[in-house]
């Protein structure tokens, strides 16, 4: 079925997919030559490519990386065996890839990472109490669809292949009920989980410039006059941070001295370079509730949107960017316009999906990118094919010791993000790693079900090398101890659940990773068989049984056996083979691409 | 297999050996710092105390009986050689640390953190900068100081910035829910298993382990040869090499030590010896604790146990650095976000002030002084950056001026990090 929808969707696409085109030039064209070896044994054979500075992935370790940075998964059997058949069926694979929900969760946390909206459910800036119309609720699951909202809007807009500048324009927002029922949105029951509504005060709707969590999350106070949620929106946005901007600042100004403050933002030079454009933009948002105290809420709906505060948090009036301008409507509209918005988005994707800091992302390559975005009419798919198809993206490793700087752009070797570490482990193995806390932490209501891997107040998103929003504002992409421990733990529960799981099942074509052996078999013909199916399976290698990967992988089976093959227990094997698969799942070719 | 119990004498000089030779590693920041001069090293250890939630400076550190601009809590000045400190009965435990180590601790009152939210104070204070992407002095200090350690950089609060040296961090988690990766009694439920029982999946014994190990390092080194023989791909498969190596001693550590309760207390009471233990030990060369709950917009009068609690914690981690012969090597530096607001609100509380105190001793520090200061309305008074002294027409003491002074203090070199901010020094020993 699912080699049918690619291939279907190859053939819907065919003018765009050269493998469909008699004469069209293999778009790919290091495929067949420059790119990796193309025998799938994932060595990327040097000989085998082009001189350079780089050595470049083969078809299929492309193929993973394309399919785990866009859908924190990994890639089918028979889509791996159709590229190493014939590498143009990658690019045919990565649009059937786009046409999937798959890709959904990567949006949100890319957009995340952006607005620093996916903080911890249960405790401040989100801790929504469960009170009121929400009694009864667990409080994780509320506080995850309100800190969702923002990025769930965007993810509408890109998975409906809606012009990305409808992020900041649409004249709707998102909310399921838990959303609607904190905001007093529309809901319409029975509808979809996530729909479409209005907020039902006078505010302008702009896209997620709209939306209450946002604000809720860059709070403001009298003094700082919407400034840090404008930054917040820029830095986002625009990739303009107006924090870091080198500047000299005048220590004399005493900032506990709001009139001193005020004197310098509108007089002192090294202050008015910046506040000249930070306080208007800064105005637009001074309408939304300055600083929620979970503490003061009372029931639902929470208004978040108070024009009465408009002049007591803001510094001077609207404008963008030395444009005057009225609400968010034009804010919005103007964001879309500004070519820093596409640049940004251009710099943010490839950031996200390379793991490239978004100050190290070259600018010719952004430009490229920038050019894919608005060529396709603001498609953001096309905006994320371009950057899983490009060059930069497909580098497997130096071929020199290049200086930094060229080091520095290709940075080969990608460790698997938490969220996708979550999603392959759980795609291959069927284990999610999840807790039950029926605990009131104060607020009210359970905590309830708790998504370990996706969690940092609780669980190990953090230690796993993602962020929380606040504390830990930008992902790790090496390795640390808790890194490998949370990975070394999730992999004794994952390999623990499947293999019981399969060898219990005594339908094979039912299994999910152990189809070629029982719990009787100890054969190392068929053992070896495994072994190789599995590591077509974890780190999409297609190799031999003679292969040292996969005799070291055998030697641990049989030792872990602890007897021999011949006297061994079904209760030994499925041991050894728990422990098998626990070493795999830690392997560093499953924690990297 | 490696000795999950101790570190061996070989284990100490191999790292040791490689931090001496960290300073050959190729990579931007490096040169940058190659290029700086480094400064003589005062201190080789550091420990950050954050009371995080902002506390009100007043009940201690910066007595205000009698000023009219200021809602001061009840108690008396007492003087502790020069230092000023505000005291009352209901909290011994602060008298007591002073009556034992004012002669070891500078106070800086009036430092201006430029900020009134939490998040941006706290990045501010911890890594002297407005920018999100600098790390915070605890990861440099590991970074420079200490990076092949098992965990250069402890943290055992959830506050710790680590940036680009998330590889040299070891972070507990704001529930300590690492105890749940390391001690199978803190593992978490199943959702689906019920409430109860600790779900740790396959457990593996100490046999299982070394043969996965051996598997591990094989396919590290396979990795290595075909994918990671030069510049960031290399870098990258070293890390993850040391990580198996690093998260073996941390579980051992903790199956030594105890690895604390999986609960929201950061408990200083829990985090103290653990961070001592693991710097004696050679786990780590720089911890970050944490106490919070300082947030006290309603009944601010709760900054009186909180600063009862604090102390108490203090005077028993001095009391044990001083015990394990640590206290010589090791900078403490005790400090929050943002102050409180002069006067109470209307429910009795205090709200946010960007200016704050913080508290040093240890190595290097010169005892017994107050440097900085504050109006009568906790303005903060400019100062000679010099002499710490408060000056007309002098500069504001900002967190980058104190985080810059810590990190030469541990002989690193502040123009890599933050450049063009001159080092408060006034804290040190001439």
């Amino acid at each position: 079925m699912r080699r049918a929808a690619w291939i279907a969707c190859a053939v819907a696409c065919c003018s765009a997919a050269p493998a469909c085109s008699e004469d069209a030039e293999p778009q790919h064209e290091p495929q067949a030559g420059a790119s990796g070896d193309g025998d799938g044994d994932g060595d990327g054979d040097d000989a085998q490519q082009p001189a350079g500075d780089v050595v470049y992935l083969s078809p299929t370790q492309h193929l993973t990386r394309a399919s785990l940075a866009l859908r924190g998964m990994r890639p089918a059997r028979d889509e791996l065996e159709a590229v190493a058949e014939d590498p143009n069926w990658l690019e045919a694979i990565v649009d059937y890839y786009l046409t999937t929900e798959d890709i959904g969760p990567m949006v949100r946390e890319l957009h995340e990472e952006a607005l620093l909206t996916g903080v911890d459910p249960v405790i401040y800036p989100a801790g929504f109490p469960a009170l009121g119309a929400l009694a009864g609720r667990d409080l994780q699951a509320v506080n995850s669809s309100v800190t969702q909202a923002p990025v769930r809007l965007i993810e509408h807009v890109v998975l409906e292949g809606r012009p990305y500048t409808e992020i900041v324009t649409a004249d709707y927002t998102l909310a399921d009920d838990n959303v609607a029922t904190v905001w007093g949105l529309p809901y319409e029951a029975g509808g979809p989980a996530w729909q479409e509504t209005h907020y039902p005060d006078d505010r302008p709707h702009a896209g997620i410039l709209s939306d209450s969590f946002l604000f809720t999350r860059h709070s403001t106070t009298y003094s700082n006059k919407s400034r840090g949620r404008a930054n917040a929106v820029s830095r986002a946005l625009l990739c303009y941070d107006f924090l870091s901007r080198e500047i000299p600042v005048d220590s004399t100004i005493d900032l506990a001295d709001p009139a001193a403050v005020a004197n310098a933002v509108e007089n002192n030079p090294a202050c008015v370079s910046c506040h000249q454009t930070l306080d208007p933009l800064a105005a637009y948002f001074s309408t939304f509730y300055p600083i929620y105290v979970p503490s003061d809420l009372e029931g639902y709906p929470f208004s978040s949107y108070e024009p009465a505060f408009t002049q007591l948090f803001r510094a001077t009036d609207p404008g963008y960017f030395g444009v005057a301008s009225g609400d968010l409507r034009e804010l919005g509209a103007s964001i879309a316009e500004d070519p820093r918005f596409t640049l940004c988005a251009a710099k943010r994707f490839y950031s996200y999906l390379a793991q490239v800091d978004l100050s190290e992302v070259p600018d010719a390559l952004a430009s490229e990118l920038q050019g894919a975005l608005i060529d396709s009419g603001m498609d953001a798919k096309a905006l994320l094919k371009a950057v899983v198809m490009s060059d930069a993206f497909r580098v497997s490793h130096a071929r020199h010791e290049a200086p930094d700087a060229v080091a520095d752009a290709t940075r080969g070797l990608k460790r698997i993000r938490p969220s996708a570490l979550a999603r392959s482990v759980e795609q291959l193995t069927g284990f999610r790693w999840k807790t039950r806390l029926p605990i009131d932490i104060g607020t009210g209501g359970q905590v309830g079900e708790v998504d370990l891997m996706d969690d940092s107040f609780f669980g190990f998103e953090v230690l796993a090398g993602g962020i929380d929003g606040v504390s830990v504002t930008r992902p790790s992409s090496t390795t640390s101890a808790t890194v490998t421990l949370v990975a070394e733990n999730l992999a004794a529960r994952a390999a623990e659940h499947v293999v019981r799981a399969d060898l219990a099942e005594p339908d094979p074509a039912r299994r999910r990773l152990l189809t070629r052996v029982s719990p009787t078999t100890t054969d190392e013909a068929s053992v070896g068989a495994q072994l190789v199916d599995l590591s077509l399976a974890l780190y999409g290698e297609s190799v031999e049984v003679s292969e040292a990967s996969i005799r070291d992988a055998l030697a641990l089976f049989t030792a872990a056996l602890g007897t021999s093959t011949a006297a061994a227990t079904p209760r030994q094997v499925e041991r050894a083979w728990q422990l098998t698969l626990y070493a795999m799942l830690q392997d560093p070719r499953f924690l990297h691409h | 297999m490696h000795d999950l119990k101790n570190l061996t004498r070989r284990d100490i000089l191999k790292a040791a050996a490689a931090a001496g030779a960290c300073a050959a590693l190729p990579s931007a920041m490096q040169r940058a710092a190659a290029q700086a001069s480094r400064p003589a090293a005062a201190a080789s250890k550091l420990i950050i105390v954050l009371a995080s939630g902002g506390w009100d400076q007043t009940y201690a550190l910066d007595p205000k009986l009698g000023a009219s601009g200021v809602d001061a809590p009840e108690g008396t000045v007492q003087r502790f050689g020069d230092i000023p400190i505000h005291v009352h009965p209901s909290r011994p435990a602060v008298t007591r640390f002073f009556t034992r180590f004012a002669d070891r601790v500078a106070v800086i009152n009036g430092l201006q953190v430029r900020s009134f939210v939490h998040p941006d104070c706290m990045k501010r204070v911890l890594t002297g900068s407005p920018s999100e992407t600098t790390p915070d002095m605890g990861a440099i200090a590991a970074f420079e100081r200490g990076r092949e350690l098992p965990v250069p950089y402890l943290a055992l609060g959830g506050q710790a910035r680590s940036g680009p040296y998330a590889a040299v961090t070891g972070r507990t988690g704001t529930t300590n829910q690492i105890a749940a990766l390391v001690d199978d009694a803190a593992a978490y439920p199943s959702a689906e298993g019920g409430f109860l029982l600790p779900d740790v999946g396959l457990s593996p014994t100490g046999g299982e382990r070394a043969l996965v190990r051996s598997y591990l390092d094989a396919a590290s080194a396979r990795l290595a040869a075909t994918r990671g023989q030069r510049g960031y791909n290399k870098k990258r498969i070293e890390d993850f090499a040391a990580s198996l190596d690093r998260a073996e001693r941390l579980r051992a550590f903790a199956r030594d030590n105890g690895a604390g309760e999986r609960d929201y207390t950061l408990d200083l009471g829990v985090q103290i010896p653990l961070a001592v233990r693991a710097l004696e030990q050679g786990l780590s060369c720089t911890a970050l604790m944490q106490m919070n709950d300082w947030d006290t917009h309603q009944n601010n009068a709760r900054q009186g146990a909180l600063h009862e609690g604090l102390f108490a914690a203090l005077s028993s981690l001095v009391e044990t650095l001083e015990s394990r012969a640590l206290l010589g090597e090791t900078l403490v530096l005790v400090l929050s976000e943002m102050g409180r607001t002069p006067k109470l609100n209307g429910d009795a509380g205090k709200d946010h002030w960007p200016v704050t105190s913080a508290m040093l001793l240890g190595a290097a520090v010169r005892g017994g002084q107050v440097l900085g200061g504050t109006s009568d309305e906790l303005d903060a008074l400019p100062l000679d950056l010099a002499t710490g002294s408060p000056r007309t027409g002098g500069e504001q003491l900002q967190a980058g001026h104190l985080v810059a002074g810590v990190l030469e203090t541990l002989g690193i070199a502040t123009e890599t990090y933050l450049p063009g901010v001159e080092p408060f020094r006034a804290f040190r020993h001439a």
